[in-house]
């Protein structure tokens, strides 16, 4: 009986010691990070394993990532984006079969939008959900997006995020930016000929549709229920890598 | 009149003419703007644009140039406009798809300032100076939003424009400004760049701006 007292000693005594030394990271090990590709390559190089952007996202969490490819991604044009809609079945389907405690997703451009139909099928929270360039599409904002922590994360300068809205709002944009373009060329001339009551009508009437024409191209990119971060000369691609992610990463993975 | 009071009389009206200032021929004016042509200064000038919504506020840099003969650029993250005022076009580059897309703007139909809304013309309400120029501050409102425009009348320059309209709000302001002819090069399509041409589009009347800001079209999301 004394040496099954010790043994059970030893071994009560083995466990604390063990949960003593145990990262933080192992008591995070059941809950799930996925990633998710954007258009036209399920197969990304920011996707690999041990990526400079995957090494990052794991580094965070304490744990690697899980990707999932959804691969009709040629097809996220309106006016069907059917490969949106597929795509967003398909990540419902292994969402809500993938177990784990927390689930977490970051997904890049149109992956975003694949997430956001996804979440309509979702039987389960999501914790922390990133988008990373997703374009602000109206045509599918009717469909959720929602989670406890969810950031999106934006370039001015990304013409594809842009190209991926609806296309209401990249015709207003275009529409607003000329009508700017020759309000400030009416200006120009009316001041080169000393004309300046017209010259000041013009600059005026110039600087409302230069801000509508922004509005609309931000509209692409603000996210109204999120958390949005808006970097200023990144392209498309910067937003998938490990400094935008460690720029983020306090407010959209730590929060 | 003898000979010395007839040179007393030129005399007077030419030290008169020298020391007017055009600015007082203009404080009964919308904008008390100068009314002789100083367009034709040729400067550059850096860009803060800053975005406010209720998702945050956030800035971006650019670039303004003008040439004495009428062509004027203007740079920002989005891309390039080149405005030339001698060719009737406005040339929008792209440098992201290295592409230009000419307007050509001369000849098309457009509201014209005299007839316009009376409450789209700016109406002076201060005078300041701001980096050593006179500046003259103006507003106006319309459909919800507001908008000022500041404008240094020396230079015949825009400093400073805002419009604040429900849940957007753009100010553009123009910072060290240099008086000095832009490089040429910088007024033309770099190579390698498609080039496409296009008219403008049909103008939007001066009653447009009382429809309102579009910031509260967006749609609402389904929870």
């Amino acid at each position: 009986m004394k040496v099954i007292r010790n043994w059970t000693r030893v071994c009560a005594w083995s466990l604390v010691a063990v949960l003593c030394v145990m990262r933080p990271a192992t008591v995070k090990a059941a809950d799930v990070t996925v990633l998710v590709n954007g258009s036209f390559n399920a197969y990304p190089p920011w996707m690999d394993d041990w990526s400079p952007e995957f090494s990052a996202i794991a580094g965070t969490f304490g744990y690697p990532p899980i990707q999932f490819r959804w691969f009709d991604n040629n097809a996220v044009f309106p006016p069907f984006y059917s490969g949106i809609f597929n795509g967003g079945f398909a990540l419902a389907s292994f969402l809500n079969g993938v177990g784990g405690d927390n689930l977490n997703v970051i997904a890049h451009s149109h992956g975003g939008n694949v997430m956001k139909f996804a979440s309509y099928f979702l039987g389960r929270p999501i914790r922390h959900l990133i988008h990373l360039g997703t374009p602000v599409n109206w045509d599918l904002y009717q469909f959720g997006g929602y989670a406890y922590s969810f950031c999106q994360i934006s370039s001015y300068a990304d013409y594809t995020q842009f190209g991926g809205a609806s296309p209401y709002q990249v015709y207003n944009f275009g529409y607003e930016q000329a009508v700017a373009a020759q309000m400030f060329w009416n200006a120009g001339e009316a001041a080169f000929n000393g004309d300046w009551d017209s010259f000041a009508y013009y600059m005026a009437a110039g600087a409302w549709h230069e801000a509508e024409a922004n509005f609309w191209w931000l509209s692409t990119k603000i996210e109204w229920g999120a958390n949005n971060f808006m970097f200023g000369g990144e392209s498309h691609g910067d937003l998938h890598e490990p400094p935008v992610w460690y720029a983020i990463r306090n407010s959209c993975a730590f929060n | 009149m003898s000979h010395s009071s007839k040179s007393s009389l030129v005399a007077a009206i030419v030290i008169a003419a020298a020391t007017l200032d055009a600015g007082s021929l203009s404080a009964q004016r919308p904008i008390g703007a100068p009314i002789a042509p100083k367009l034709r200064t040729a400067l550059d000038a850096e860009i803060e644009t800053t975005f406010t919504t209720p998702q945050g506020q956030f800035s971006t840099p650019g670039h303004f140039y003008r040439s004495r003969d009428g062509k004027m650029r203007e740079d920002s993250p989005l891309g390039s406009m080149i405005t030339d005022v001698q060719s009737g076009t406005v040339t929008l580059l792209n440098h992201a798809n290295k592409e230009a897309k000419v307007i050509v703007v001369t000849g098309q139909p457009r509201p014209s300032a005299s007839l316009a809304n009376k409450a789209a013309m700016p109406q002076a309400f201060a005078e300041t100076t701001i980096e050593g120029h006179a500046v003259t501050k103006a507003r106006t409102a319309a459909g919800g939003a507001t908008q000022e425009v500041w404008t240094a009348k020396d230079l015949g320059l825009v400093v400073f424009s805002k419009v604040d309209a429900p849940d957007f709000a753009m100010t553009k302001t123009l910072r060290n400004v240099s008086l000095r002819e832009p490089d040429p090069a910088l007024f033309k399509i770099p190579n390698g760049y498609t080039v496409t041409h296009e008219n403008a589009p049909p103008m939007p009347s001066a009653a447009d701006r009382t429809g309102g800001f579009p910031s509260q079209m967006r749609p609402v999301p389904q929870q």
